[in-house]
């Protein structure tokens, strides 16, 4: 307690100190406003869509249930016989009302009802401020594209390509890149400067353990850091609205706070090694800027390559031309076989053909195949991504920054496996979708009350109640171990060297 | 004089082991990194090319059908890149490479290079620009901030003061030092781009000349801008009152010049004017052409509107007794209907790129970085103004090929199904890379950004700090 108050004391005094905290400070908070304005626009869009959604259901339980029209529409251009600003209980614009007087005649066509507008999203994180992750990347939601199941892997994105050149300064990143910068700016002479003032034989002579002192300097120094980052994140999180007394909520703002505290310790753990060997401050801020240099930029980009190149993917908007290929050759394959049959043969089986056998057919030869052709297709494809995906993990305990990196992106539910997963659950959505289209009695052209209520229905999760906790143990466990190496490694060499 | 300044001083920096071989491990990574850069655009450049060809072929071996069905059949284009792609790719990996024309609606570009690419920490230092322009800086802050600060450290700036040389021109050799060693590092890089470029030329549709017009403009401003950096070095060591004091303040500046206010300047950008969804306007036009007109279809209208000027033209009562194909006729007043929608959201989409653009300029004044990156991305025509003459170049086609078709079917009245005649009649797609002039004007306040950044860095670096030793 004692070498605290007098740590403390001493770090009261330290103006640079304190101005160093304050920028940390404000870039935080800085990086949590662009964080959550993003985070705000995935909650419009999520909120936005769930009543789209809500009211394309709504179209089609109408439809479905009004007994008034037997049959699926001839036209377009005939009013749906029920009100649909009272159904929806809102006005409707004269081009919604063109829209939706056109969507009820899909609404209740068995054939149809996959071409209405359907989509899937991701529901925002509750940490979604942390971190940007892969959602300049990867699309957080997809239009349903009606019995093409390729082409729903090719949505049009609109950006600033200027930003996706410089980069989005997020809360991850700004913890990945810049704070083990603040770090080498408060630690890189914790020890060396007392030598340089010549103070360090001053405290030699007291009656304490130069390494205890040393120690109790370095941690009341990185307690700032951890501290001012931890005040601006949660007060932020609470300004804008975080439900923090949510016990999930709670754990992932318990796995953030470890893995910063475990990142800053290693950091600090480099400056206690560095500072062991006893060179000057100049040459500890080099070695330190040297580090980091290896570990933030060259190894990160190593990695990246390396295993681009052991995993190749192909982007998932060479799917809708794949679904073309396949579709090309079911039909070929079946021209083929229509060649091979005598003509005569082929007409008496045709007339023999009742319209239900023939529809019956049509989904057997034709819709089947090709669905479980592409979906087989994407499956694969969505295969390729999750193994680079868990290779890129797998590589976390190659660098600290990744590890931390990688768990600011999991906690904000914009990591590359929670993309993938998404996307990969639009495609089962999508087959799912159609199958159960294909598998109504064949006779019927319209669907039933019984069949509406055992439509799939995309239901968003949180991605927050996805995420997968052992890779964030994994993170926290190599930061740890990491923090422990150099301190170690420093703790076993740190001798008081006066010159 | 100076020339035993300038011996002085570059003795010194030869004594420095360590930063002569971080030096040449550099340039050697500069150097790999612009040959990955050329394999990249080699391979790219001759992917595209043969799909181009095939493309052609597609399009000309198709089968008889009217005209209206060729421009559904379509035509792809394959995006030409720029060979400067080598050194900069700047936005193109975003930004897509292929785009598939047809009539009645204007497609995105689809395949972006970078789909499917790895961003481990959202902070890229893959191309030799990006080594240059943004891990260059910190060699050069590790070259230049002891350079006054260590000699006040040593005790030894006394003596070096009391040799009867100026501050002024003590400052003038080290910058000079300095901008040889910049200019020593560029070369190498930049002369085999200029080299290898010059070979290039023919595929790429660009002239000599106006390569040179890009690569000389790009060393320029590199120059300037890791020259300035140099001259920061210089002006805060000669200021701090140790080294370890000037080091702590360069990083600061150089993560805030380089990190914080670039990524701060487009968020910011995006925040003030955002840019609407891209489905949304999709819609938005789908909308306007299917119920734009009292809620019902726009295309009825202009049936209508079609059948009742030729009427009044031939003077007869029914559309049926017109000696014309009014299928046609009524197409090419569709596409005209719908290039106009067209026309009009990519106006609006340019005014809020511009507007964007604008403000990160402007905030380019506190960060030279920025006004950097638009020079560098616009002299290696890798930026979104050329990604868009290319989009600008396939959409002039698209309406030139549906033109064609469309007018072709207006006159054929007993219709015949064409040949191979009339899909030869639209000429192979022909795209002349663009000239820098196309965003010159554009480009002057970051040309003035980075030469008051370099003059105004010089002129503080040459000024003598209050207290020298």
């Amino acid at each position: 307690m004692r070498l605290l108050r007098q740590e403390w004391r001493l770090l009261r005094a330290n103006r640079a100190y304190w101005i160093t905290l304050l920028l940390l400070g404000l870039l935080t908070a800085l990086a949590f406003q662009i964080g959550w304005s993003r985070a705000q626009r995935t909650a419009e869009r999520d909120q936005r869509y769930r009543a789209e959604q809500a009211e394309l259901h709504l179209l089609v339980k109408e439809a479905v249930h009004d007994q008034s029209e037997k049959e699926v529409r001839r036209t377009m251009m005939k009013d749906p016989p029920v009100d649909l600003e009272q159904l929806f209980n809102r006005p409707l614009n004269g081009i919604e009302k063109g829209r939706f007087r056109v969507l009820w005649n899909f609404a209740k066509g068995r054939f149809s009802i996959p071409h209405l507008p359907w989509r899937t999203w991701k529901s925002p994180s509750s940490l979604e401020a942390l971190s940007v992750g892969e959602s300049d990347h990867w699309p957080s939601f997809y239009a349903i594209g009606k019995e093409w199941m390729g082409r729903t892997f090719s949505p049009p994105s609109l950006s600033n390509p200027f930003q996706a050149m410089i980069g989005a300064l997020d809360l991850s990143t700004l913890l990945t890149v810049l704070l083990p910068l603040f770090v080498i700016v408060v630690l890189h002479d914790f020890v060396s400067g007392d030598r340089e003032q010549g103070t360090l034989r001053l405290i030699l002579s007291q009656n304490v353990s130069f390494r205890k002192l040393m120690l109790t300097r370095l941690l009341v120094r990185v307690s700032g850091i951890i501290l001012t980052v931890l005040l601006v994140v949660v007060a932020g999180l609470i300004l804008t609205g975080t439900d923090l007394s949510d016990e999930h909520t709670l754990r992932l703002l318990g796995v953030f706070s470890l893995s910063l505290v475990a990142y800053t310790l290693f950091w600090s753990s480099v400056a206690w090694l560095v500072n062991s060997l006893g060179l000057t401050s100049v040459t500890n801020a080099v070695l330190m800027t040297m580090c980091w240099v290896v570990l933030v930029i060259v190894l990160p980009l190593g990695v990246s390559r390396v295993v681009a190149g052991r995993h190749p993917v192909i982007p998932l908007n060479t799917l809708a031309a794949k679904e073309i290929e396949i579709r090309a050759l079911i039909r070929k394959a079946r021209e083929q076989q229509q060649a091979n049959t005598p003509q005569n043969e082929e007409r008496q089986e045709r007339r023999r053909r009742t319209e239900e056998e023939w529809v019956n057919s049509f989904i057997q030869d034709h819709w089947i195949p090709q669905r479980q052709a592409i979906t087989a297709e994407i499956t694969q494809v969505f295969q390729n991504y999750q193994s680079r995906s868990d290779a890129l993990d797998a590589c976390g305990i190659w660098s600290p920054a990744f590890a931390i990196k990688n768990t600011c992106d999991l906690l904000s539910g914009n990591s590359l496996s929670q993309s993938i997963e998404f996307s990969r659950k639009t495609g089962e959505f999508h087959a799912e979708f159609l199958a159960h289209f294909e598998q109504l009695p064949h006779r019927q052209s319209t669907i039933t009350v019984e069949d509406f209520q055992k439509m799939p229905v995309f239901q968003p999760a949180p991605a927050d109640r996805t995420i997968s906790w052992e890779k964030l143990r994994t993170n926290v466990m190599t930061l740890a171990i990491w923090s422990a190496i150099p301190f170690l490694i420093g703790w076993i060499g740190f001798r008081p060297r006066l010159l | 004089m100076y020339l035993t300044i300038l011996r002085k001083e570059l003795r010194q920096l030869i004594r420095d082991r360590w930063l002569c071989g971080g030096l040449v491990l550099f340039v050697v990574l500069v150097l790999a990194s612009l040959m990955g850069g050329i394999a990249t655009y080699q391979d790219v450049a001759a992917r595209q090319k043969s799909l181009q060809d095939d493309a052609r072929q597609d399009w000309l071996s198709q089968d008889a059908r009217t005209g209206h069905s060729a421009t559904h059949h379509g035509v792809l284009l394959y995006k030409v890149f720029s060979p400067l792609f080598a050194f900069d790719a700047g936005s193109d990996p975003v930004l897509g490479t292929t785009v598939r024309l047809e009539s009645h609606n204007p497609f995105p570009m689809t395949k972006p290079l970078a789909v499917g690419s790895i961003h481990p920490l959202n902070f890229d230092v893959s191309t030799p620009a990006l080594l240059l322009q943004l891990v260059f800086p910190l060699l050069v802050i590790l070259l230049g901030f002891s350079a006054v600060s260590g000699e006040r450290d040593q005790g030894t700036l006394p003596l070096v003061l009391s040799s009867g040389v100026t501050w002024r021109r003590w400052m003038l050799a080290k910058m000079a030092v300095s901008l040889t060693i910049m200019l020593a590092v560029l070369l190498v890089p930049l002369a085999w781009l200029a080299f290898w470029g010059c070979g290039v030329t023919t595929e790429a549709g660009i002239s000599t000349s106006d390569l040179m017009s890009r690569v000389v403009p790009l060393a320029l401003c590199t120059l300037l801008f890791l020259g300035g950096w140099s001259f920061v070095s210089l002006a805060v060591s000669s200021r701090a009152s140790s080294s370890k004091l000037s080091l702590i303040m360069l990083l600061a500046l150089w993560a805030g010049w380089s990190i914080v206010i670039p990524r701060l300047a487009v968020e910011f950008a995006q925040q003030r004017v955002p840019l609407p969804l891209a489905e949304d306007l999709n819609r938005e036009r789908e909308e306007m052409a299917q119920y734009g007109h009292e809620g019902g279809s726009v295309y009825h209208k202009l049936r209508g509107e079609v059948n009742e000027k030729y009427m009044q033209e031939y003077g007869v009562s029914s559309a049926r007794e017109l000696p014309l194909n009014m299928n046609a006729h009524y197409l090419t007043a569709v596409e005209e209907f719908t290039d106009e929608i067209y026309d009009k959201q990519a106006a609006q989409l340019d005014r809020l790129f511009a507007e964007q653009g604008r403000f990160v300029d402007t905030v380019s004044w506190v960060s030279p970085y920025l006004a950097l990156r638009s020079l560098s991305t616009a002299f290696s025509g890798t930026d979104r103004v050329h990604h868009d003459a290319f989009y600008q170049a396939g959409e002039q086609y698209r309406r030139m090929m549906v033109r064609a078709m469309n007018d072709f079917d207006a006159i054929n009245v007993d219709r015949k199904k064409p040949g191979p005649e009339l899909w030869a009649s639209v000429p192979p797609f022909d795209y002349r890379f663009p000239k820098i002039d196309i965003e010159m004007q554009r480009l002057w306040g970051p040309l003035i950004v980075l030469l008051a950044w370099f003059l105004g860095t010089g002129l503080w670096a040459t000024l003598a700090p209050r207290s020298r030793t």
